[in-house]
């Protein structure tokens, strides 16, 4: 089985739906790609085990983000502490695909000062809805997929399956 | 990898967003049994999806709202049916509380639901409702090992949810006032820790810290008690509402539950109600088991009718389904299992299907066990005498030892001297199968002891004086074998002067006296041998012809004692021992055979009649009904006699048919059975020319002498040419 993992990083309460939305959309590929011996895991610190000390809980985090073959980050009007520190591990252990989509809101100074630090490196998006978040998530999967998956505007198209967003 | 389907309906508009969060559920599922190889498969409605979908998951969740389309309730029928006959998928239905107004068609499925199914529907107001449903659902497949801990479910040690939101444990008032009780005990318990660190030498801050820090603790563990306690009953819930029906009182007491109160929960399942009617269902179960143990009974006087029945060739095969058929109604119907011993008594007595018979005597035994049920010392009594009679045939000794050893110490406790002696008498046979005759000697003699002190039964006392008579045979102890012989003859006599012409009371006597007999020639005592042997002969010529192969062993077993002893019994040893050989064999014969069989027991009767006693006429009867045997059999069909014995076999009972006639002066009869054997013997020789027999000689002038008495002079003629050429050649 070929394992790959989705680091999702963004503030729990603020992007509830959205998460809910991505959630569901990896298990729609995952169906499809379960017959294809490959495995796609979103890691979500909201279904991480909490039981643990806040400081370790954010030590098990980074060391999910160093496995992972992309770090998704969605940004509404600010950017908090520990996404940041996320976003800084992403970077510092070379995670293959990093993501930084901006939802269309009025930001505040936080998100300014950070979208300074990006690098070139770094892929950006802004979205305004759902679906069109889940169409730069889907292009991001791609990156790691290949050419068996197409990304249209609608959905995608999984070894010939179609998935809508 | 074990993928397991989910069928989730959830079609109206407004359940969108909670569609994906159970879809976003199962996914995070699917991470955490990642490891143990499960995929979860979330099947959503769509059209284009058929039954096959729905009847290969093993769940099905339906969820609405406002309104139930038709397509969606057929779903569910299909779903229903297949649960019904199959027992999946599991189905949990779901109607989401809103402040909408419900439609008409959610008001006639919550109808059917309740009225035609039975079939219990949740509502809930959070989504996390639904998702504890589907993680107790992995709990009743058997699918991991799911916990609670401080407010969330874990499965197999991972997080999988919250349980905050769950109305039976929102609502619950003991936990609430617990809760409570832990946040002001944790909001302390900071405080002082605090006020601690700053004053650390004050003993009574330290004493009130340890206080709450007790305090605290014991609430933590009894709200994690009570948080196990309601996710147990919750469990419960699940898996009774999709293992069958559940009662109004059971949907009506979980509502309060899940509303906080425990009180009228408690008051919906209350004891005396829930007991009288489970007493009145209990009467009802009672009278229909009564009714199904007479069917049962019914059966068993079936299968002992059948066995009366012995003209039907196929009343064993029937005589077992019977017995089969009664063991399903008992196992489905929770009755005693007692056939399985009646079918394993019938097995080993009529049938000698001694393993068959084992195996059910230990199941039995094992189903006893298991159900923990009490059964009389005699009735365990009476499965181990089968169960060590099978051992014993089979030749498990060991485990037959063992087992007549139980036996004996049971009756011991119970005081049941009959089956005390049995198990005595059948551990020295046990004992004698192994040559262990020292052994054998003790046990029957306790035995014998039980049988003169207690039941004083002849028959049994007859066959133990008989079987030590052997046992001192064997240990060449021959005088106490000759005096137990005696009183085995001395009772044996008795039982056959009261029975009359009874079969096995003649047969018992005439092998008591041949065992006698055997003692006498081993002892070389020829004249008392030879005296038991013709008392055997004589005893059972008394019942002829019901007994004639019993008979004609006996004969056979004189003639090979004089044959032994004196040299000089003048009788064809060669047809003796072809008697001798096929009568061992005789049970395990085919159809032809055993016809082959009885024609030379009728034989040998015939030869015997006229060479022992002169008695022509009986001699006839015997080997006139032989020969219709043989004219009846096919030489060439397969069967397991050479056909030059059965050839010659043919030739004999002529020659003795006409020799028979002939000493009765009926001629005709004498000169068609010597013609026939002449040219049995004449055609024999042609298929067989290197064997030159004399017979044919001494035919030749039997029937030339008969031909000259009779004044037949050309014929007598005939064969003296005949007779001449054979000479030639």
């Amino acid at each position: 089985m070929n394992n790959f993992q989705i680091f999702l990083a963004s503030s729990i309460n603020e992007f509830k739906e959205e998460r809910n939305e991505i959630g569901d959309f990896i298990r729609r590929i995952q169906d499809v790609l379960i017959d294809y011996y490959t495995k796609i895991k979103l890691f979500e610190c909201e279904f991480h085990d909490n039981s643990i000390g806040l400081g370790r809980k954010q030590e098990e985090y980074n060391k999910e983000i160093e496995k992972s073959e992309i770090f998704l980050m969605l940004v509404g009007k600010k950017v908090g502490q520990y996404t940041l520190e996320e976003y800084n591990v992403a970077i510092q252990s070379k995670v293959p695909n990093i993501c930084v989509l901006f939802q269309k809101v009025d930001y505040d100074t936080s998100v300014r000062e950070f979208k300074k630090e990006l690098t070139k490196d770094v892929t950006v998006g802004e979205f305004e809805n759902v679906m069109q978040l889940k169409f730069l998530i889907a292009e991001s999967i791609k990156n790691i997929i290949g050419d068996s998956m197409k990304v249209q505007e609608d959905g995608i198209v999984l070894y010939n399956k179609f998935i809508k967003y | 990898m074990k993928k397991i389907n989910i069928y989730l309906i959830a079609n109206e508009k407004e359940l969108l967003q909670d569609e994906r969060e159970i879809g976003n559920f199962i996914r995070d599922l699917n991470d955490k049994y990642e490891e143990y190889n499960i995929y979860f498969k979330l099947i959503l409605d769509e059209p284009k999806i058929d039954g096959e979908e729905i009847q290969s998951s093993e769940l099905f969740f339906i969820i609405f709202q406002k309104e139930i389309d038709e397509k969606s309730i057929n779903k569910f029928d299909i779903a229903y049916k297949n649960f019904v006959e199959y027992k999946h998928p599991k189905i949990s239905t779901y109607i989401k509380k809103t402040n909408d107004t419900i439609g008409q068609s959610v008001i006639e499925f919550m109808k059917k639901l309740d009225e035609e199914l039975g079939h219990y529907y949740n509502s809930y107001e959070n989504i996390d409702t639904v998702k504890l449903n589907i993680v107790l659902h992995l709990k009743t497949l058997g699918l991991g090992k799911i916990e609670t801990k401080e407010g969330k479910i874990y499965i197999n040690e991972k997080e999988i949810m919250k349980l905050d939101n769950i109305p039976i444990i929102l609502n619950n008032k003991n936990l609430e006032t617990l809760k409570k009780e832990a946040s002001e005990l944790e909001e302390s318990f900071w405080k002082l820790r605090e006020e601690l660190k700053e004053d650390p030498d004050n003993d009574g801050l330290f004493d009130e810290f340890t206080e709450i820090k007790n305090k605290r603790k014991n609430v933590k563990e009894s709200i994690f008690e009570l948080e196990k306690k309601i996710i147990d009953l919750e469990s419960s819930f699940v898996k009774s509402s999709t293992e069958g029906k559940l009662s109004k009182r059971q949907i009506y007491a979980k509502k309060c539950l899940e509303n906080g109160d425990i009180e009228a929960a408690k008051e919906a399942l209350k004891l005396e109600e829930i007991t009288e009617e489970a007493n009145q269902l209990l009467a009802i179960q009672n009278q229909r088991k009564e009714a199904l143990k007479i069917k049962v009974n019914e059966l068993h006087q079936r299968a002992d009718t059948l066995l009366l029945d012995t003209n039907n060739e196929n009343r064993f095969q029937e005589i077992e389904e019977t017995y089969e058929e009664a063991m399903r109604i008992e196992k489905e119907s929770g009755l005693l299992r007692e056939t399985m011993i009646v079918y394993a008594n019938f097995l080993l007595d009529e049938e000698q299907e001694y393993q068959k018979a084992i195996d059910l005597c230990e199941k039995y035994l094992r189903y006893i066990e298991v159900e923990e049920l009490k059964i009389e010392t005699k009735d365990t009594i009476e499965v181990y005498k089968i169960l060590g009679k099978g051992y014993y045939e089979i030749k498990k000794n060991d485990k037959a030892e063992e087992i007549f050893c139980q036996i004996i110490q049971l009756s011991e406790k119970i005081k049941e001297y009959s089956d005390m002696k049995m198990g005595y008498f059948h551990l020295s046979k046990v004992y004698i199968a192994q040559e262990q005759y020292e052994q054998a000697e003790k046990y029957l003699k306790k035995s014998i002891e039980i049988t003169e002190k207690y039941d004083k039964s002849e028959k049994d006392l007859c066959v133990q004086y008989s079987t030590l008579a052997f046992i001192y045979t064997t240990l060449k102890k021959y005088k106490s074998a000759e005096k137990y012989g005696k009183m085995a003859i001395e009772i044996a006599e008795e039982l056959e002067r009261k029975a009359e012409k009874d079969e096995e009371a003649n047969e018992f006597l005439g092998v008591v006296y041949d065992n006698l007999a055997s003692i006498y020639q081993l002892q070389k005592k020829y004249e008392e041998a030879l005296t038991y042997y013709r008392k055997g002969v004589f005893i059972r010529k008394k019942l002829l012809p019901i007994n004639k192969k019993e008979y004609a062993e006996a004969i056979e077993q004189l003639i090979n004692f004089v044959i032994e002893v004196e040299d000089k019994a003048g009788m064809d040893i060669r047809a003796t021992k072809f008697v001798k050989n096929k009568l061992k064999e005789y049970e395990k014969l085919n159809n032809l055979d055993k016809a082959l069989s009885d024609m030379n027991v009728n034989s040998y009767i015939g030869m015997s009649l006229l060479k022992e006693d002169n008695n022509y006429k009986e001699s006839i009867k015997y080997n006139e009904e032989a020969l219709s045997i043989l004219e009846k059999v096919d030489i060439n069909s397969e069967t397991s006699f050479e056909k030059s014995d059965i050839v010659l076999a043919h030739l004999e009972i002529c020659y003795m048919l006409a020799y028979s006639y002939e000493n009765l002066n009926n001629d005709d009869n004498a000169e068609k059975y010597y013609k026939k054997a002449i040219d049995i013997l004449e055609n024999y020789l042609t298929m067989y020319p290197e064997k030159y027999d004399s017979d044919l000689l001494n035919l030749y002038d039997d029937i030339i002498a008969l031909y000259y008495r009779i004044g037949r002079k050309d014929e007598a003629k005939i064969y003296n040419e005949r007779k001449k050429k054979f000479i030639k050649e």
